[in-house]
Parts: C-alpha cells; structure tokens; sequence
C-alpha cells in the first residue's frame, strides 16, 4: 500500500460525467477487469491502478485480500517496466480543473457536518453470518442558516423551554438519514413517504456561551410502490413497502455567539421493514430492530465526502 | 396497511409458541397479535439511561473502521495530484456509493 497514493470514489459520476477527473477514469478503466462489460450492468466499480499520467496498470473487483495483493504486485511490476514520460506525463495535473465539479463542493465550512452509522440492534433470529455485524457510514450537512435555525432560538430561550425544529430540517433528516443502508443502499425518500417526521429542541443549561441542548422527537416514513429487491436477480417490479419507525434522543452543544456547534450525539432507535433493490433485505424484510447514531464529523478530508442522499437535499 | 400485514407475519410464530391466544373477539386477538409483534422486534427503549450502551453498540470499533485509517484521497483527482508530487502510481477504491460514505 505505501507504494501508492490512496484514493477512494463513487464509481457512477466517474464513468457517467464529463469533466477532466471523469474523462481521467474513463481514459484507463475500460482496460480494466468490466473494460466493454454491458451486461448484467455497467457498472466500473473497482480496485484500479494507473499512473499519475492515467495509463493502467491492473485493476480487480474483490474483496478478497490475496486477490487484491496480487493485482498490487502486478502493477508495481508494470509501473517499474514504464518511462518518465509514461508514468507522469509530459505536465504535471493542474490542483484543480477548471471544470470539476464535486458535491463536496458544496460541504458546509461554516455549518455542521456529521457522520450517521447504522446499524442492526440485537435481535433473537439475527442471521449467523456477515449480515449480523454489518454496519455502515454516511454523513449528513447542516448549512450555516440551518444550524442557526436548529439551536439559535432555543439557546436564547428560557432552561427547559421546548422548540420545534423546522419542518424542512426534520423533513430531510428523516428523507434522506434516518434509512436501512446497514448492508447496502437505500435511496432518499420522498416528502410524500413520511407519516410523521417531529424533532423538538429543549434548553438543557447555558454555562460560558455554550448552551447543553436536548433534541428528541419521533420519526416514521413508509414507502409504498413497485420496486425489485434482489439487486440483479430480480427482475420483476412488485407492490412492495419500506419503513423505517423510531424515536430520537440526543444532545448538542452550541456556541451561542459564533453559532457553531462543538459536540453532538443524536441516536433513532425503532423498527425497519421492506427492503429497496440494493440494501440486502430480500430476505430479512420483516419488521426489525435497528440503531442511527449521529455524530460530529472530523476535519480529515475522508470526513468532508458528501452525504450520499445530497440530491435529495434540494441544495 | 401492509405494515400490518408485516407485523402480523412476524407474530404469528410467537402466537403459535405463547399460551395458545383464543381469538374471543377481532379487537382482542389484533391486541395480541400487535404485542407478540412488538415482542418479536423489541427494539431497546431509548432514554437518557439506555443512550451510552445503545450509542456504543451503533459506532464500529476501532477494529471495524481500521480501514479509514489508510490516508485515503476522497477524490480520484486528488490522488492523481499527490502522486505525481510524490512519484507513485495511484490505487483507485471506486464503487457504486461512495467507499468512504455509504456504499
């Protein structure tokens, strides 16, 4: 690994849009392992290795660690077989092109950001295999306005005051986060899938301009139309159902003047059910106990990727 | 509602195995059904009490999430840009979902 710069990226914009970082990979990944592939889909999604210069060197799509060691010895043999010119270029890459375009373009700096993991809770018929410790990472983006309209108002209140949080914040946190991505994907939801989505912020204290503010409150969206299941596999569209019911408890800790937020734990805990095309719950759809934790984000750029629901944002 | 027709999927073998519920009239047997569904799911109650155990057992260990210890670029192109200031070819993580998000 230390004879490589690491990189990590969603695979669908690389290979679908047209924009100098696109064009790079789509210069090299059709000599990979999916290289012309049009069926059972399209999809790049890989290991790959190129140079600074974007030549191929191998590229695999496995999880296993030998396979993946092999494919890195096999680059590194074809890296130490290439010239100056073929491995960097005749110019170096520009810091950044003129047209890039990321949706971490549009991370909050002066907002709140934070990392959502989730989670499958104990339960008695817990399969005996990988999908019982399986858990995932996503994060989700408060604008600088958003934060203030959270915990401005309440910080200023009278202790145990209560407010509710804005329809539209408690809206997109229950469309696009408060989802069963615990083994796969599941997309945003719509304004129409939430039953009920009610978060109210209560004034715990004010000690040196930061105020202790408890956040609890209920959420429950239920989806109803025709969708597979099975990921490839399925190919029928059937009446189906996803929901996803829980309570919110949490705390934040708010800087009154500089309107930041310096500590943060919001947990969901209830019952999913229903499974979308690409989560891993074809079979597991009956109603199941799952956690959300919400956390603050750190400043490492692994923690500025965008919330993969940010279309869902309307930002 | 099809939430019904979920929750009583799942109570009906924890009817089968409990006290043999007779069905003396449609409201009592729904009351039934709803409480052997509800025992089956039982989610941990959420309160100030419950929040660090049930906060813990959501976050991965540091085990689970050693991989986010690797430097990882969360941009191809940023990679690309490091690489040829550092004279090393670049290893591409790229997936359906972002590999250091939701994926």
């Amino acid at each position: 690994m230390k004879s490589f710069v690491p990189a990590a990226d969603e695979v669908w914009r690389l290979q679908n849009r047209d924009d100098a970082e696109c064009r790079f990979f789509q210069g090299f990944s059709e000599e990979g392992h999916y290289g012309g592939r049009k069926q059972p889909t399209t999809t790049r999604q890989g290991i790959y290795a190129c140079t600074p210069s974007g030549k191929f060197l191998a590229s695999i799509n496995s999880n296993g660690p030998e396979h993946v060691a092999r494919m890195l010895r096999k680059a590194l043999a074809r890296w130490e077989t290439l010239s100056d010119e073929e491995r960097y270029g005749e110019t170096p890459p520009v810091a950044r092109p003129e047209d890039l375009r990321r949706p971490e373009d549009n991370y909050p700096t002066d907002g709140l950001a934070l990392r959502v993991h989730t989670r499958d809770l104990a339960r008695a018929n817990a399969p005996k295999d990988w999908r019982s410790a399986a858990w995932n990472l996503d994060f989700a983006w408060f604008r600088a306005d958003e934060v203030r309209a959270l915990f401005a108002d309440t910080a200023a209140g009278e202790s145990g005051a209560t407010r509710v949080v804005p329809a539209e914040l408690s809206s997109r946190i229950a469309r696009c986060h408060l989802l069963d991505n615990v083994r796969g994907q599941t997309p945003a939801l719509g304004a129409d899938d939430i039953e009920s989505a009610e978060l109210r912020t209560v004034l715990e204290s004010v000690e040196a301009g930061i105020a202790r503010i408890r956040i609890e409150g209920h959420s429950k969206t239920v989806q109803r139309g025709k969708w597979r299941i099975e990921g490839r596999a399925d190919t029928d569209e059937r009446a189906r159902e996803l929901g996803f019911d829980v309570k919110l408890l949490g705390w934040a800790h708010y800087d009154t003047k500089a309107n930041r937020v310096t500590a943060f734990e919001l947990l969901a805990v209830g019952v999913r059910w229903g499974a979308t095309r690409y989560n891993a719950r074809a079979d597991d759809q009956e109603p199941a106990p799952i956690g959300v934790a919400f956390t603050l984000a750190g400043d490492a750029p692994a923690d500025h990727v965008a919330p993969a629901t940010i279309w869902g944002y309307g930002w | 509602m099809r939430s019904r027709t979920c929750w009583t999927a799942a109570a009906v073998g924890a009817l089968a195995l409990g006290a043999g519920v007779a069905a003396a009239d449609d409201d009592a047997a729904e009351d039934a059904v709803d409480a052997a569904a509800a025992a089956h799911v039982a989610a941990p109650e959420l309160t100030a009490e419950t929040f660090a155990g049930i906060r813990d057992f959501i976050l991965p260990s540091t085990a689970e999430s050693a991989w986010r210890d690797i430097g990882w670029y969360p941009s191809l192109w940023g990679a690309v840009v490091e690489a040829h200031a550092q004279k090393k070819p670049v290893l591409l993580w790229a997936m359906n979902g972002h590999p250091l998000a939701c994926t």
